[in-house]
């Protein structure tokens, strides 16, 4: 190899409060070439190219282009060098024309000829940049009017509009339906004939079978390996991505009662989903015992955050049955659910599940406080009650009355449980109790969930990571799209077998 | 369904259809009568708030033209148009009078500048129109202007003022409190000018001073807490108010402080609002100006007929309308004062 | 000697770690600032009318305050002050009720305008923002539909609100009463946790269980009752029903919280701090007239010292939900 890497990073870190998002990573792309970056959530994946991109400064290590180094502050500065990234949601302007989108950058900068620009002129300059990624629409179309895939082809004539050398794409696939895909893979390989670099950030594991070139793992901000695709396997990528630790940590005790009736049956569940991010659901039946830990496996897009929800009467239910206690019930809010005793612990603890300016105690008595008061409220009890849990969960904090925004991911997390636990839940919900907090806290939070089953609870874990389902799960439900590709008891299955089941293989 | 929806939904279906054919129905009347080119003189009164009592009384002084001119054998007829302060109302109204061939306005304007684009369109359908109370800007769009004088009402209101300051034998100089309107409005400007017109020269010959003045935005509410904060500072001797609103929150306050309004406080205000006449009988307020809001009207449409009969030209392009100093010994008689027809100065 | 020290700065500190310590520094400092520029300001009937004319404001912030604190906006106290006292002013020197019941039916009106405003943000799902200036709009042409724009005169019977009671007229009595309950209310009871967490995550109270919107109801109907007290101050201060009243006095409410200390985001904020914003508000008016400042030049002097202390007193007015 005699040319330089188009771009090449070397010991990139970079720490969010809490967490270490990049640790130390190099990486490399050349021209011609489709370099994907696969990871769970919160790997690490998408920081990487906002840090290419100059949207998040790195803290530590170097980036050079073309051999040469170079510093990247700004997205402007990643622009001046070459770089740019398409992203569902980053500088697409709706409500101007395609035409104007694309040359949107290049107007603000005095680029082109003249200051008043002819929207003839533009059109026309346009469609011939739409050509090149085959999309056959009329610039002066609003953008707000093409389909999420077109809006995407349009950013990437944009880019090559901008003479981009290095495209980054973040998760492009992710809204598309089979044939935009189809049409985005056939330009990213006539991006590669224009000896472009392509940076390709996945969850969908075929998918870097079918465009890349390269392939890095990332893992907890680490990475993992870089492989060449025609040397490795779907299933050794799944397994670098995923990870085989932890599990040492805590041993697995069967649940106490698994016989007699359960607490919480769900009966071919379907949903219908409230916003365009969210799957259906498509009959979903289970069942779940006293002190027993239903684990629920998939990756994002899946439906385990839907299936949660749908349990706290926050999805649109179109079919099925619940029934607790051998009793049909109809979920309709998260009070109705709180009544006969379940809660959900959300996967977004800052949007969902705190409130941050607000005091540890009283976030835990949020929940309950109707419960613990009549009107006026009871000092002495509620710090009785909240100091109780604080004690049990070992929540580290200062004290009573420090807000939560204070205290770090884990120990927010365990204030969320503690909601849970003052207002006496039978059924917890944990959506991704362990994402984005370091790994000291997940063993602990993994330690308080097998703890509060063997207490009695029974528990719904929600997670996409396969080796925290495996340990602390009585039974598995595997989900992919909405649809169970398995319901298996512990024991009866492999790991690689549920990883299979997870990216939508077998069943 | 139930039987009991689908009963119920057929009730709705039934009421919508009612309610759209009388829609359409009405609408084909309305459109039909408004169609019909008026066969005598037809005039369009245009009101910017008729929910106020005094531009009521300028509806009664055009109705009572109408009367007469009625009882004469004239055949005249009048419709009035309400705008409830909204100029963009007031310009669709006349517009829309414009396109049905009035034989002339009599405008109230809601605005000096805001209704002149519906004006120009009444002039160049060769429509002619008189203003009432408050002119318009561009002057050329009316043949006449009926309304008061506000500079000459203020210095009637100032030297009333002064004559009870004299009466009272309180020593000189006259610790006098000036209450403004709404900065920028015709009436506060020209009231404003007024009072200094008379008590300027005062204050250069040292027998008033001029303690303090505020602007309190025509607003009772505001006079109140201004005129309260005065009183904490100032020894206060009159009050001049440009309305009676901000006179009457004045006296809020003089009595709050203690004092006795028409005693220890002299208070003028402008407008005899109800109220106002009230505290006049009361003792409370020395004098307000009452305007002839009916003899606007009345003069108003006198105006425009003698206009569209007889291409009446007016001596002036504006005919000011009396101002009444009202206090005791008036305040029961002058409501028939100023609404009494007078005859239109310069009629033919 | 030490321990003494130590113990004073430790006290200082505690104060400085109040919520209301900023707005009452400020308070504190335009007091003695105003003492010293004029001599009239320190007099008894100048401090008791600085309390009177606060009194219908305070009422005011007290309502807004705590909707900002649930993260919303109150654009109707004022038109719900006008209207609550001219019905109340209606029923009983047009219709003939007795003074107590007249008050508690513009009380009632009150409270009816706020839970419209509640039902329209919770159930018709309408920003705040929108859904009180709709009310705003409609209350205040209520009021000039039922008046004409005139004023009902000569009211008798609220006079006790201006009488006074160990040297203070009774509605000052009132509004300390008013902000000790809210206060307490916003502190020591459950309603008051829930208002605090729907401002500092609304998301996160419905799915601890708890039913926001009704919590929402129950506040935007107490804040209508507070603009309506408000109401029958200024038909007591006035002896009259007058139209405009408090026409404008939502943007003095809002100001009054935002001195006060009360960010706009929501979740944080005491009643104690909308009362001294109140109190700030009025003071700054009336010094300006013991001073005899021109009157155009007053609003300038008064929007500057607003933004300086906006600027140092909070952070909040830069998002408003």
């Amino acid at each position: 190899m005699s040319t330089p890497p188009a771009v090449k990073a070397v010991n990139l870190t970079k720490t969010f409060p809490g967490v270490v998002a990049l640790n130390n990573i190099d990486f490399d792309v050349m021209y011609g070439e489709v370099h994907a970056v696969v990871g769970q959530n919160g790997a690490g994946k998408s920081t990487l190219v906002k840090v290419l991109n100059g949207i998040h400064p790195p803290d530590r290590g170097e980036i050079y282009v073309d051999g040469r180094q170079v510093r990247i502050r700004s997205p402007a500065d990643a622009k001046r060098h070459g770089i740019t990234l398409v992203h569902q949601e980053i500088m697409v302007y709706p409500n101007l024309t395609v035409a104007e989108n694309i040359f949107v950058s290049r107007m603000s900068r005095g680029r082109t000829p003249g200051f008043v620009v002819s929207r003839r002129e533009l059109d026309d300059y346009a469609s011939k940049y739409l050509k090149m990624v085959g999309l056959d629409v009329d610039p002066s179309t609003k953008l707000r009017d093409l389909g999420v895939g077109e809006q995407q082809l349009v950013q990437i004539a944009r880019a090559l509009a901008e003479d981009a050398k290095v495209i980054c794409l973040d998760e492009p696939t992710s809204a598309l339906t089979p044939g935009e895909v189809e049409r985005l893979f056939s330009v990213i390989r006539d991006l590669k004939s224009r000896w472009r670099a392509v940076v390709y950030i996945t969850h969908y594991i075929d998918e870097v079978f079918r465009i890349a070139d390269r392939v890095t793992v990332l893992r907890d901000g680490v990475k993992v390996a870089t492989k060449r695709v025609s040397e490795t396997s779907a299933s050794e990528v799944v397994s670098l991505m995923l990870g085989r630790s932890l599990s040492e940590f805590y041993a697995y005790k069967p649940a106490a009662e698994t016989a007699g009736h359960p607490l919480l049956v769900v009966k071919n569940l379907s949903t219908q989903p409230t916003r365009p991010s969210e799957v259906p659901l498509r009959n979903i039946s289970f069942e779940l015992m006293r002190g027993e830990v239903l684990g629920v496996l998939g990756l994002l897009g899946s439906g385990k955050t839907e299936l949660a929800k749908s349990l706290i009467g926050m999805q649109r239910v179109v079919s099925g049955e619940v029934w607790v206690e051998g009793r049909r019930v109809e979920i309709r809010s998260p009070l109705d659910a709180a009544r006969l005793g379940i809660f959900y612990l959300p996967e977004n603890r800052r949007l969902e599940g705190i409130v941050p300016l607000m005091s540890v105690k009283d976030n835990i008595l949020l929940p309950s406080i109707d419960l613990v008061a009549r009107f006026v409220r009871k000092r002495v009890l509620e710090e009785a009650i909240a100091g109780d849990w604080v004690r049990r969960l070992n929540i580290k904090t200062p004290s009573l009355y420090t807000k939560v925004s204070n205290l770090s991911g884990g120990n927010q997390q365990k204030v969320v449980i503690a909601k849970a636990l003052a207002r006496r839940s039978r059924i917890l919900i944990f959506d991704e109790p362990t994402m984005g907090i370091d790994i000291g806290a997940k063993v602990e939070i993994r330690r308080i969930i097998a703890r509060l089953s063997e207490e009695g609870h029974s528990i719904i874990l929600a997670t996409s990571d396969v080796d925290e389902a495996l340990t602390l799960s009585d039974k598995i439900l595997v989900l992919y799209k909405g649809e169970v590709k398995g319901y298996l008891r512990r024991g009866e299955v492999s790991r690689d077998k549920v990883v299979k089941l997870m990216s939508g293989y077998g069943g | 369904m139930s039987p009991m929806g689908k009963a119920l939904s057929k009730t709705i279906t039934y009421v919508i259809i009612a309610i759209v054919v009388i829609a359409v129905a009405g609408g084909l009347a309305y459109w039909y009568y408004s169609s019909q080119r008026p066969s005598g003189i037809k005039v369009g009164l245009f009101i910017s708030n008729l929910g106020n009592p005094y531009f009521a009384l300028l509806r009664d002084g055009a109705q009572a033209a109408v009367t007469e001119l009625k009882n004469k054998g004239v055949n005249i007829e009048m419709v009035v148009y309400d705008a409830k302060d909204d100029p963009s109302l007031q310009s669709n109204q006349i517009e829309t009078a414009v396109g049905q061939r009035f034989s002339a306005l009599v405008v109230n304007p809601t605005d000096i500048q805001a209704i002149q684009p519906s004006l120009s369109k009444a002039k160049s359908a060769g429509i002619p129109v008189v203003t009432t109370d408050r002119d318009v800007a561009d002057k050329t769009l009316r043949f006449v202007f009926i309304g008061t004088d506000n500079v000459k009402g203020a210095e009637q209101a100032a030297n009333a003022l002064i004559q009870a300051l004299t009466a009272s034998g309180k020593p000189t100089p006259w610790n006098v409190v000036i209450l403004n309107g709404i900065p920028g409005t015709t009436a506060a400007i020209d009231r404003n000018k007024g009072f200094h017109n008379v008590l300027d020269p005062l204050v250069s010959q040292g027998k008033v001073v001029i303690v303090a003045e505020e602007v309190a935005n025509f607003r009772r509410d505001e006079a109140l807490s201004k005129m309260e904060s005065i009183l904490a500072a100032k020894k206060v001797d009159a009050v001049i108010a440009a309305n009676d609103e901000m006179a009457l929150g004045a006296i809020q306050a003089i009595k709050g402080a203690g004092l006795t309004p028409g005693k220890d406080i002299i208070v003028v205000g402008y407008d005899a609002i109800p109220d106002a006449i009230a505290a006049v009988k009361a003792g409370e307020m020395y004098a307000t100006i009452a305007q002839s809001p009916f003899l606007q009207g009345y003069w108003g449409v006198l105006a425009a007929y003698y206009r569209v009969t007889q291409n009446w030209n007016p001596p002036a392009d504006w005919i000011p309308t009396p101002t009444v100093v009202v206090t005791k010994t008036n305040a029961d008689t002058f409501q028939q004062e100023v609404s009494t027809p007078k005859p239109l100065p310069g009629a033919p | 000697m030490g321990l003494k020290g130590t113990s004073l700065s430790a006290l200082v500190r505690k104060f400085l770690s109040l919520e209301e310590s900023k707005p009452l520094v400020a308070l504190v400092v335009l007091y003695l600032a105003s003492a010293v520029i004029s001599p009239y300001f320190l007099t008894v009937y100048n401090q008791k009318i600085l309390l009177l004319q606060a009194s219908p404001l305070v009422m005011l912030a007290l309502g807004e305050s705590m909707i900002i604190m649930m993260g919303s906006i109150d654009l109707s106290p004022g038109s719900t002050m006008a209207l609550a006292g001219l019905i109340a002013a209606l029923a009983s020197n047009v219709y003939g009720f007795p003074v107590i019941l007249s008050a508690l039916i513009g009380v009632g009106v009150g409270a009816l305008i706020g839970l419209v405003n509640g039902l329209a943000v919770t159930k018709a799902k309408i920003p705040s923002f929108v859904a009180t200036l709709a009310s705003m709009v409609a209350a205040r042409g209520l009021v000039l539909l039922v008046t004409g724009g005139t004023s009902i005169y000569g009211l008798a019977g609220y006079e006790w609100l201006t009488d006074e009671t160990a040297g203070l007229a009774n509605m000052v009595w009132l509004f300390i009463a008013f902000t000790a309950l809210t206060y307490f209310t916003l502190k020591k009871t459950t309603l008051g946790l829930k208002v605090y967490a729907i401002g500092g995550n609304e998301e996160a109270v419905r799915y601890s269980g708890l039913n926001a919107d009704n919590v929402k109801i129950a506040v935007f109907t107490i804040a209508g009752s507070l603009y309506a007290i408000a109401g029958l101050m200024m038909n007591a201060r006035l002896q009259a029903a007058y139209p405009w009243t408090g026409y404008g006095s939502e943007l003095d409410a809002i100001a009054a919280s935002v001195l006060g200390g009360i960010q706009l985001t929501g979740g944080v904020g005491s009643p104690v701090g909308s009362f001294i914003g109140a109190y700030i508000l009025t003071l700054i008016s009336n010094i300006l007239i013991l001073l005899g400042v021109n009157p155009y030049l007053q609003w300038v002097v008064k929007g500057f010292i607003l933004g300086v202390a906006a600027l140092t007193l909070t952070r909040g007015l830069r998002y408003v939900k």
